[in-house]
């Protein structure tokens, strides 16, 4: 008996194209190269990192010190704007371009911990419902069903009323808010690998349990993990931003970009730079991060990944 | 001579993938007259579905038509332009009927519905004469009630039954060709022996043409007058039935016809064919087939053309053809040595074992049913013996096996493993038990972890079992193993995608041998490849039973497989065994009449509808060169 | 039907009592509403007084138990701000809430399928490329200040709007819009990809093997099968904007509905208007959850027999 002289997988059905469970060949840098609006996003997400980490070092003013001489000055260029205040002033004389600064280490940093605190459970939850199974599981779906059909942002702003708003209760909050997805779409991946032969493979070669949830379930949990926590980061920046913007937020002294667009719509019409400018930054770090979503989404899903190049050739050619 | 209504002519379709061009079906022309059933063979990926989408204007991204035409009476079916003509043509003129009954029809509308949407596109029907129409087409079709299924949805058929709706969808405007892909495939086996005998009844009635797409070429003896077997995206050989089944000449066909095992034979080895197909992508520089073929070669570095044999013989596509070789010389050697012996203490006993699942209960403080998916069954397995266990899909076979193994709850009953009783065993017990017993399963895509190396997956049970740590004797073991199952030395760096479906299925064998076990479970382990395949995991189980002294239990659905492999069949029937006993008794004469049904159905090559010499001069269309 | 109808009441009748029992538990374990509702120069006595008018010197017991009771008959006490019943405030303001969530919705379903049809049809195309972009911008802009850029541009600028409150047909169309889009977006891509993997169906390569003509194997064949998950991300954006989203919007444009008196409610540290804001939101997202799950087996026949 011989074996076979080549490793084509193409032996397979043609007709529904041979995609496989293909892991990254490139890895995902290659891939990444290779499509420019998550190539632009990474790198957009990129920068706004690094002017968090060093936005002190970068701003040129106290975001905080105020210079009610120097008031509602426009952007440098537009008449009346200075090289002094690059983007301008806000209604207290504080400088634009610094408050943009340090705004989006706020956004950022909320975004983080929200993530990781609502996925660390989310998923931890989604396992344990997945793979017990049976009485645990109905109990926590039924925990689950029951806050999916709360209504979520009326119940924050009773919590963020009652406790007092912050950046750890806004965090909290949002938490609170958004574990759920997480465990549902862990609790739907568990289930259906449970299904699959492999898994059933390592339970009948005796594997414990913590081997088969370690060894078998989270490597192909990653991927679709990935991209939802990417998701629901662009989500959460938006939560914080408008939570700021209703006053629900992170309190002055500190800056956020919904804070800012807050005070400046009383001067909307004066000055409409206060609104527009903190608004472009939210929409252009929430852009990014959809890019980088999209991108992930369609690359680590290998029948997306052969789909889409089939029609961009199809759509081509 | 029969004027051709369907010409196919240099067809040639590819599909777009990350990966590169594959060439589906390469330059590919028939002709198929009124009346006329041409069988298209081969195995997957060899072109045969693709072709018949082009037919009907079904091929779409990533895939697409770049050459040759389709002409239904003379006027092209292929291209934007012919959007009106094909829309017209198909479903009135052409029908055609699919492989997955159980997606086939839309399951929001009532199957009547989808039936006369049919009649008012191509007949101008009104809704009411085309439902009147639907229930003689249901009751044509043999479903009992049709005035009461036509409004019924598709959930609430079962999956013969959805076939054969489909079949009264497709033969609704009176089509003169029925094109079928793989129509049985998804099917039992009696529901197929039925629905094949639907298909010929209707054919001889309405005088149909068929084209029927298969990789069963006992399929293709029950119904076809003519066949053309495909390889890599080519026609190889065409011709009369009688000729092709019999007398093959292409050594490619030759070797489907060996390699398809048959209810005649006990224990024989089964031919192969070596190897796999060729790469799609890559351009057809020599004889596809050369890699695999015994008869190669210098002449065929250069790709043969198909051309006539002559006198209505049909074509070939071959340099050194095989020799009239009739299929009985194969079947005198080397016959597989029966475990005959054993009066020994069986390894496996089962008694009296049932497994029953709650299915809901009636009202709130009802009776609960229970599903009797295992009931009262009983078998023993001597050591080194095969023991075939062979149902129908819900028969309990796959569960009397999860049964066997406890990986799924026994209600009652023994399983003595050893001389120890295992039913009632702990959970360390049960895990040491593992290392004696080992399964093999059906799907060679699903049992292998997409994320780890062939190396992890073989030598995974040494490490849980703690068996072996030290990487170094761990690549010896895997080696070792890969060895034994015929795969490369350098598979075990690579992950499963880099492998066919039987490369797969070796590396789930090695996987179920590292353990050393004395006794595997087997779940349909050969269901899911193809003929040629099929006939090398038969043979490699054969080969490591009398080298390691395995036992298995094989489970299939399949009765010729099993006769191949097997010492004792068991007959499995609604959680019941119903017959059980050596391979050659049951096969050739079968107590219970459902067994002998079982064993009716299967369609073999020896069965040829249309005789084994081609002396009744049937025409055929194919003698004459399309073009 | 009725049994499954039953089994979503009583899924629902959790719901609320978890909502009355987190409430409980936020504004009188967790929170203190004396601190929160009296200026910090109340006196001893002002507070003393301040909390055996609402009974917060019971036992906690007894305090849950009461407090069950009046929800349960919609009384939730006396406004601070209003010095009113709630109750009356909420049949006051909700009206203006529904008119603007329904419009939205409406807004967005119209707009959604059209498009998301049209892209689907011709998946990397031109129409389906620029949809896709149209989308992820409208995902990505804060909806407080697509609000603000409307009022800029329509009503600062040209003028063709009013800027805020409530009135005549005029008042409602930007709140509407821009509670809209977003959800328009979001919807567009559901029925984008739905449409793609329903005409990639086996059953849909059958109709075309029938000869069906397209208008019907798309308009009717597909988008039938795609009604289910349409109508399913269609009915989570109305209870997303039934359940938050208003607060936002009708901040911005002062209208004045449930959200904005929420909003009202936190500045003016009326605990008591807002915890009953949240109950009959909660209980308005649950209504609407079972008019959804009865809307869809009414769609799809395979779900009345799961059901059964």
């Amino acid at each position: 008996m011989s074996v076979a002289d080549s490793d084509n997988t193409l032996g397979g059905d043609v007709a529904a194209p041979p995609v496989s469970d293909t892991p990254l060949a490139g890895g995902y840098w290659a891939d990444l190269r290779a499509d420019t609006p998550g190539l632009i996003g990474v790198i957009c997400l990129g920068t706004l990192f690094f002017i968090a980490v060093f936005a002190p070092f970068l701003a040129p003013y106290d975001p905080a010190a105020q210079d009610i001489i120097s008031r509602l000055q426009p952007p440098v260029w537009m008449a009346g704007g200075s090289w002094e205040h690059l983007l301008g002033t806000d209604h207290l004389g504080r400088d634009v371009l610094s408050r943009l600064l340090h705004g989006s280490r706020i956004s950022l940093f909320v975004g983080f911990a929200t993530v990781l605190l609502a996925g660390t459970f989310g998923v931890l939850l989604g396992l344990i419902s997945g793979y017990a199974g049976g009485r645990t599981d109905q109990w926590i779906t039924a925990i689950i069903d029951t806050q999916v059909a709360f209504p979520g942002l009326l119940l924050a702003l009773l919590i963020l009323a009652v406790i007092g708003p912050s950046m750890t209760t806004v965090i909290v909050v949002l938490a609170l808010n958004g574990w759920m997805v997480y465990a549902r779409m862990t609790r739907s991946v568990v289930l259906g690998l449970r299904q699959t032969a492999f898994v059933e493979a390592a339970e009948l070669l005796g594997c414990r349990t913590g081997r088969i949830l370690i060894r078998h379930l989270l490597p192909n949990l990653a991927a679709p993990l990935l991209t939802l926590g990417t998701l629901e980061f662009a989500r959460i920046v938006l939560a914080e931003a408008a939570l700021s913007f209703l006053g629900l937020g992170v309190q002055p002294p500190a800056t956020s970009w919904g804070l800012d667009v807050a005070q400046g719509k009383d001067y909307m019409f004066r000055a409409w730079w206060l609104v527009t400018i903190p608004g472009l930054a939210i929409a252009f770090t929430v852009l990014a991060i959809n890019l980088i979503a999209s991108w992930l989404r369609v690359t680590t899903d290998p029948v997306e990944r052969e789909k889409r190049y089939a029609r961009r050739f199809g759509a081509a050619g | 001579m029969s004027e051709p209504l369907l010409t196919v002519e240099g067809l040639e379709v590819e599909f777009l993938t990350r990966r590169g061009r594959v060439q589906a079906v390469r330059n590919v022309s028939f002709g198929l007259g009124p009346g006329q059933a041409l069988g298209l063979v081969g195995e997957s990926g060899c072109g045969k579905s693709v072709t018949s989408q082009a037919i009907m204007g079904l091929v779409q991204l990533p895939g697409r038509i770049v050459g040759g035409d389709v002409r239904w009476k003379g006027r092209s079916l292929i291209g934007p332009d012919a959007a009106d003509y094909r829309r017209e043509v198909c479903g009135r003129d052409i029908a055609m009927v699919f492989q997955d009954p159980m997606t086939s029809l839309d399951p929001l509308f009532a199957v009547g519905d989808q039936i006369a949407e049919v009649l008012v596109r191509h007949r101008g029907l009104s809704q009411a004469a085309a439902r009147a129409r639907a229930i003689e087409l249901l009751d044509m079709v043999h479903i009992s009630e049709p005035q009461k299924r036509v409004d019924q949805f598709p959930h609430e058929f079962s999956g013969g039954m959805r076939q054969r709706v489909l079949i009264a969808m497709a033969l609704a405007s009176e089509p003169e060709l029925l094109i079928a892909d793989e129509p049985t495939t998804a099917l039992d086996v009696t529901v197929q022996a039925s629905l094949l005998d639907l298909i010929a009844e209707l054919q001889q009635r309405l005088s149909l043409a068929v084209l029927m797409i298969t990789h069963d070429l006992g399929v293709v003896a029950k119904l076809c007058r003519d066949v053309a077997v495909m390889y890599a995206g080519e026609i190889v050989e065409d011709g009369p039935a009688s000729r092709m089944l019999h007398t093959p000449s292409h050594p490619y066909t030759a070797g489907l016809v060996a390699a398809t095992p048959t209810l005649a034979l006990t224990r024989h080895r089964l031919e192969t064919i070596d190897g796999q197909p060729p790469d799609l992508r890559l351009p057809r520089t020599q004889c596809s087939f050369r890699p695999r073929c015994a008869n190669a070669t210098e002449i065929c570095s250069v790709a043969p053309d198909l051309l006539p044999l002559g006198d209505g013989k049909g074509r070939l596509a071959c340099h050194n053809p095989v020799k009239t070789q009739a299929r009985a010389a194969i079947a005198s050697d080397a016959v597989h040595e029966a475990h005959t012996a054993s009066f020994d203490a069986p390894l496996l006993s089962v008694n009296n074992l049932s497994v029953h699942y709650p299915i809901g209960r009636h009202g709130l403080f009802g009776r609960r049913d229970v599903l009797k998916a295992v009931d009262d069954v009983s078998f023993d397995i001597r050591p080194g013996e095969t023991l075939g266990l062979v149902g129908e899909s819900g028969s309990g076979k796959t569960t009397t096996g999860r049964a066997v193994l406890r990986a799924v709850p026994v209600t009652s009953g023994s399983i003595v493993f050893d001389g120890q009783e295992i039913t009632v065993l702990g959970r360390e017990p049960l895990r040491r038990l593992r290392r004696d017993m080992q399964i093999i399963f059906q799907d060679p895509y699903s049992s292998l972890n997409p994320r780890m190396t062939v190396q992890d997956i073989v030598a995974e049970p040494l490490i849980v079992h703690g068996l072996e740590t030290e990487p170094g004797r761990l690549r010896d073991r895997v080696a070792h193993l890969l060895e034994l199952v015929g795969l490369p030395a350098d598979a075990a760096e690579r992950h499963p995608h880099a492998f066919s479906g039987g490369q797969r299925q070796r590396v789930g064998i090695a996987r179920a041998l590292t353990l050393e076990p004395r006794f595997i479970i087997a779940d349909e382990p050969v269901s899911a490849l193809d003929v040629s395949i099929r006939a090398q995991v038969v043979n490699l189980m054969q080969d490591l039973q009398s080298q390691l002294g395995l036992t298995y239990l094989f489970i299939a659905h399949d009765l010729a497989v099993v006769r191949h492999i097997a010492d004792r069949v068991a007959i499995m029937k609604s959680g019941k065994i119903i017959e059980i006993g050596p391979v050659e008794d049951i096969y050739s004469s079968p107590s219970q009449a459902y067994t002998r049904a079982l064993l009716e159905a299967v369609p073999e090559i020896a069965d040829n509808a249309y005789g084994v010499t081609g002396s009744n001069g049937a025409p055929s269309s194919l003698d004459a060169p399309v073009v | 039907m009725s049994g499954f109808v039953i089994n979503r009441l009583w899924q629902g009748a959790i719901v609320v009592l978890s909502v009355v029992v987190v409430v409980f538990v936020l504004t009188r374990l967790i929170g203190d509403p004396v601190r929160v509702m009296l200026p910090l120069e109340a006196t001893a006595e002002q507070r003393a007084a301040f909390e055996q008018q609402l009974g917060l010197d019971r036992p906690i017991l007894e305090q849950f138990v009461t407090y069950v009771r009046d929800v349960a008959v919609l009384d939730f006490g006396e406004s601070l701000w209003q010095r009113r019943p709630v109750f009356e405030i909420i049949v006051e303001r909700a009206p203006a809430t529904l008119v603007l969530t329904f419009t939205a919705i409406g807004i967005a379903v119209a707009l959604a399928v059209p498009l998301g049809v049209i892209a689907a049809l011709r998946p990397e195309g031109l129409v389906d490329r620029v949809v896709v972009v149209i989308s992820l911008l409208g995902l990505s802009i804060p909806q407080f200040w697509l609000g603000l850029l409307f009022i800029v541009l329509f009503s600062l600028t040209l003028g063709w709007l009013p800027t805020s409150g409530a009135g005549g047909l005029d008042h409602l169309v930007l709140p509407a819009l821009t509670l809209a889009l977003p959800a328009m977006t979001r919807l567009v891509m559901v029925v984008r990809s739905t449409m793609i993997d329903e005409l990639n169906a086996q059953y849909v390569k059958v109709l075309r093997a029938k000869g069906m003509l397209p208008w019907r194997v798309i308009g009717v064949h597909a988008l039938r099968n795609s009604a289910v998950p349409i109508l399913t991300i269609a009915g989570w954006e109305l209870i997303r904007i039934v359940s938050g989203y208003t607060v936002v919007v009708e901040t911005v444009f002062a209208w004045p509905g449930l959200g904005l008196t929420a909003i009202q409610a936190i500045e003016r540290q009326d605990l008591i208007l807002l915890q009953a804001i949240v109950f009959v939101t909660a209980i308005l997202v649950v209504v609407l959850n079972l008019i959804l799950d009865i809307v869809y087996k009414v769609i799809d026949p395979r779900i009345e027999m799961s059901a059964k």
